[in-house]
């Protein structure tokens, strides 16, 4: 018989095994879909949301006018690589009514673009709407100006009205009410104009000396490579003053964003193809031990081992391949509503992006695990021996070693480090799951001695129950382990979610604020207190900040003596290094710390020091103590407008860095720099509107030399996108749940399958069935209870380690919506467990 | 008796010649010397060119980065604690790169300049232009205001500290506002000059 013939029919033998087989995967396949796809998805949306920062898939800019030299460089280039751009000068300006009206002078900060910008984002107008690419040919045909709101309102104009800029006059053709990209400064220090580019030069502003951003837009082509493209512009242009950055770079709490979702994403993908390898590998040693005597049947007729392996082999590769076939087709019919789903949900279009690229990993990925998880059991199954077929009982897995899931080990480490990008997310995740198993195992130990030892004082149903778990031990603990692994897993999904959709969104509400405000002097703080509680604004900071300059580490000068012109540093981090201790920093001090920081090393003191006591304590933010190369313990002295002033490292601070709260890097304890000279920092929360117009205009009136940040728009801007991160979050944690569902129960009804012989028997030996079921559901529940209790544990402690050194940040456990959740999991499998023992006892199949 | 009135003379004599003359840079971050060592900073480079000259000058630096007028009197007021001779006064800039009222700044300069005068030290004033950018109206505005304060006062002027300096790329750093190491040198130079011959 040919291997062809004989295959087709060894496989049409296993129709059953076939089915679940192909169910199982491609539930696990279906995930690893889906989170593919919606990583597609969400990472393009993020990426295009940062791309209406620039306006651009790429943005070259630079403080500095370019030289005649740099500016051919860069035309030359875009035009050897067709790609388009748009010119867009910023600049600050004093702007007036024009037109008769009694002179009235803001600071505006003007955006000089050429007619190809924007080619993303925009600017929504009160008068006509959105205005995004392609629809800003209105702003060119005349001296028109698109001013924002804020300045309308501060200067007292509207549509129509004349605006005096530079020596020329615009007519304000919108007042724009949203605006979707940044300033090349980070935060606008005042309320934005756009203007024409062809108008420039009549404005007579930008001429020597002038101080503005020079920046080109970039539109790329579908298949240009943008990173290729960053790097031969870098070897064009090597002044490192000129920016040239991506999307993702424009800004630093996205690009930080998008890191933790991939890691997430990553650890989300692994964990749900590692559960439905779970599912897999016990429903394989169900059925192998089943298919025992067939294989010996076949060795006693002349088949070889080998040959017995390879029909294994291929029919493990069609049943992926199959898999991969259902679930694929299965999601791509799927991602149209799923699409339209979203979209209405975030009010923004959302595309799932599944590349072909994607489909061949998780085919490979899906291959590679179910050949090494699964060749081993069939290799060690094939080794049974001949005589297995004189059993009178059905024949049990023995011959199975350790090592021969050693290529499954390093197949698990490599893609472990491969889908995380990183060798220390997979060591953090594979050496907790590692600690988590074999503690799993001491814990299951003790446990089935516990009720060992107890068995003589419980009732019937439990003694048992407590006794099959010890007399089938490798069997028992096998099907905790799915089960743990399982539970832990979905514990750590939910702990994970709650934790980093914290992180996300955790500035909203109350604490976001909206408005800063700086520059508010000593003898003015008196008078800006009351007004503020006066007039009951919410203020979220009051901060005083001094000026310093470290000048001391300990006894060792911290300025490196470098003559003007000699400044050459071996490494970058020695010049950064060098930078940071040369210069002069803000220093500050309160009674408590702020919600958005925590100490990690020492403790904190906010009581009134002596001085000239001891060195008075200093807090230093954890990462700016490190780039200083200071511990605790350590003495700092500052040059406090030319006092010296001293301080010892007491505490370290790890700072929220998505609080959007103004932090200080070192804050000094109380009683040491209020005398000195220093200014205060505020920030507020507003309700309204007319709330901020009023803030706005008090403090103009009362405080001329405060100036005001809004905020609220930039902080918008970013925390729209973590809204998508948190979404993202949600729903791929959603998924990852019902597959470890499926999963779960799959494992239990194999485990009750294996035991099916023996109800059977104790039904014929005359055991009540409700005796049966409550002995098999007794033991489902010490099982479920220990699993509840040790998941708990287990994936907490793990959503902390990986918080704590892979995020970077706190957890937020949830342990009582979770334990919730878990009892309702072991109530549910209960439940399953339960109907299934009674379908199993009523079949009376005892062979 | 004589001898001893020609030792009292002598000796007031020498004192008032070897006296240290405290000098206090009353400034923004271009005295700071933001981005630059402090020791590269034109405050200090000043006083070793002096120094280099015999003269015995101690500066302070008082500059503080994004400080404005505002701040003048209330710092001013810390630094007198201990003696001062001469306060060369260099603020204004942050005012007028966030468009402040012209009339605000100057309001809070000439109270900076009375207290000091009122503690009979000598006021030596720098002046500051805003960058063409902000209007030719603000610009000439905010360059009178230093002549008129100067004038007002009776206070010795230097009316541009960076000139040779601002706008020229290679002596300023990356933000196209304050000067690298180098600008600090060419600042120093010619500050040298102007406080020597008001010392």
């Amino acid at each position: 018989m040919s291997f062809i013939n004989f295959f087709w029919r060894d496989f049409k033998s296993d129709r059953a095994f076939n089915w679940f087989y192909i169910l199982c995967a491609s539930l696990g396949i279906v995930g690893l879909l889906m989170v593919e796809s919606f990583k597609g998805g969400i990472e393009d949306k993020v990426s295009k949301n940062a791309k209406n920062f620039i306006a651009s898939d790429l943005s070259i800019s630079s403080r500095r006018s370019l030289d005649p030299k740099e500016i051919q460089a860069i035309e030359d280039y875009l035009a050897k690589n067709k790609l388009s751009f748009a010119r867009w000068i910023e600049t600050y300006s004093l702007v007036s009514r024009a037109g008769g009206l009694e002179p009235l002078s803001k600071l505006a900060d003007l955006n000089f673009v050429s007619e190809e910008f924007p080619y993303f984002g925009g600017v929504v107008l009160e008068n006509s709407g959105f205005r995004g690419a392609g629809k800003w040919i209105g702003l060119h045909t005349a001296p028109h100006a698109w001013i924002s709101r804020d300045l309308s309102w501060e200067l007292g104009v509207k549509l129509g009205d004349k605006l005096k800029i530079g020596e020329m006059e615009f007519t304000i053709d919108g007042v724009i009410t949203e605006d979707k990209f940044s300033s090349f400064r980070g935060f606008s220090l005042a309320p934005k104009i756009f203007l024409s580019y062809n108008y420039l030069t009549k404005t007579d502003l930008i001429k020597f000396g002038s101080t503005a951003t020079y920046a080109y837009a970039i539109k790329l082509k579908p298949d240009d490579n943008l990173k290729k493209i960053q790097a031969e512009l870098r070897t064009l242009l090597p002044d490192k003053s000129i920016k040239i950055v991506g999307p993702e770079e424009s800004s630093q709490q996205i690009a930080r964003s998008l890191n933790i979702l991939s890691d997430y994403l990553a650890l989300i993908t692994l964990m749900t193809y590692l559960l439905s390898l779970v599912g897999l590998y016990y429903f394989t040693q169900h059925f192998l031990s089943k298919k025992l005597k067939t294989f010996s049947i076949y060795k006693s007729l002349g088949l070889k081992t080998t040959f017995l392996f390879k029909v294994s082999f291929v029919h493990l590769i069609v049943l992926t391949i199959t898999a991969v076939i259902i679930s694929t087709s299965a999601v791509v019919l799927t991602l149209p509503l799923l699409e339209s789903f979203f979209t209405n949900l975030i009010g923004d279009v959302l595309l799932f992006r599944l590349g072909s690229l994607s489909l061949i990993r998780i085919l490979l990925l899906s291959l590679g695990g179910s050949m090494l998880a699964l060749g081993p059991l069939f290799w060690g199954a094939l080794q049974t021996p001949v005589a297995t077929i004189f059993q009178d009982l059905p024949a049990e897995l023995k011959r199975i070693r350790f090592y021969y899931f050693m290529p499954l080990l390093i197949y698990i480490i490599i893609l472990t480090i491969f889908l995380s990008n990183s060798f220390k997310v997979g060591g953090y995740f594979l050496g907790s799951l590692t600690v988590i198993i074999i503690l799993a195992g001491l814990c299951f130990k003790f446990f089935t001695l516990a009720l060992e030892k107890l068995a003589e004082h419980l009732s019937f149903v439990n003694r048992h129950a407590a006794k099959t778990m010890s007399r089938y031990f490798t069997s028992s603990f096998t099907i905790f382990i799915c089960l743990l692994i399982g539970m832990t897993l979905t514990t750590f999904i939910f702990q994970l979610d709650s934790s980093l959709r914290n992180e996300f969104t955790q500035t909203y509400g109350d604490r976001r604020p909206d408005l800063f405000m700086f520059d508010l002097q000593d003898s003015q703080s008196e008078k800006y207190d009351k007004l503020v509680k006066n007039e009951k604004w919410h203020q979220t900071l009051f901060a005083p900040m001094i000026r310093g300059r470290l000048i001391k580490i300990n006894q060792e000068l911290t300025q490196k003596r470098v003559e003007p012109g000699e400044g050459e540093f071996s490494t970058r981090e020695d010049q950064s290094s060098e930078r940071m201790r040369n210069r002069g920093v803000n220093l500050s001090y309160r009674t408590k710390l702020s919600w958005s920081e925590s100490v990690v090393e020492g403790s904190y003191n906010g009581e009134r020091c002596h001085v000239g006591v001891n060195p008075c304590g200093i807090s230093l933010e954890q990462s700016y103590a490190k780039r200083l190369g200071v511990k605790l313990g350590d003495l700092l002295f500052f040059d406090v407008s030319g006092i010296e002033v001293v301080g010892i490292v007491t505490s370290l601070r790890k700072v929220k860095w998505i609080s959007f709260e103004p932090n200080f890097f070192i804050l000094f304890q109380p009683g040491v720099l209020e005398e000195a000279p220093k200014t205060f920092l505020s920030s507020f929360k507003v309700k309204t509107l007319g709330e901020k117009r009023e803030i706005f205009a008090k403090i103009a009136e009362q405080f001329p030399n405060v100036s005001i940040l809004d905020v609220s728009e930039v902080i918008k801007k970013i925390t729209t996108v973590f809204d998508l991160m948190a979404l993202a979050i949600k729903f791929i944690s959603l998924l990852s749940l019902f597959v470890a569902l499926v999963v779960l129960v799959a494992v239990s009804f194999n485990h009750l399958d294996l035991r099916s012989r023996e109800m059977t028997l104790y039904h014929m030996l005359g055991l009540k069935l409700i005796h049966i079921k409550k002995i098999y559901t007794r033991e489902f529940s010490f099982l479920i209870l220990l699993c509840i209790i040790l998941s708990l544990v287990f994936g907490s402690a793990l959503t902390m380690i990986l918080m704590r050194f892979i995020f970077d940040s706190d957890a937020k456990l949830i342990f009582s919506f979770v334990a919730s959740v878990m009892v309702a999991l072991g109530l549910f499998l209960y439940i399953i467990v339960s109907a299934r023992v009674r379908y199993l006892v009523k079949r009376k199949s005892l062979f | 008796m004589k001898y001893i009135l020609l030792i009292t003379l002598n000796f007031l004599l020498l004192s008032s010649v070897n006296a240290t003359t405290n000098i206090l840079f009353l400034g923004d971050s271009l005295s700071e010397g933001q981005g630059v060592d402090e020791e590269q900073s034109f405050p200090r480079l000043v006083e070793k060119n002096l120094r280099a000259k015999k003269y015995d000058v101690t500066v302070t630096n008082g500059g503080v980065s994004g400080s404005t007028s505002a701040s003048g009197e209330n710092r001013l007021k810390w630094h007198l604690k201990k003696k001062t001779d001469i306060v060369v006064l260099e603020l204004g800039a942050n005012d007028g790169l966030r468009g402040l009222k012209i009339s605000e700044t100057e309001k809070n300069l000439r109270s900076i300049i009375r207290l000091a005068k009122d503690k009979k030290i000598k006021v030596l004033l720098l002046g500051l232009l805003m960058p063409p950018n902000y209007g030719k109206k603000y610009t000439d505005d905010f360059e009178v205001m230093y002549k008129h304060i100067s004038k007002v006062e009776k206070i010795p002027f230097m009316p541009f500290i960076l000139k040779d300096v601002a706008g020229i790329a290679q002596y300023n750093q990356a933000d196209g506002i304050h000067p690298n190491a180098r600008g600090h040198e060419i600042v120093a130079l010619g500050l040298t000059d102007f406080v020597e011959k008001n010392l």
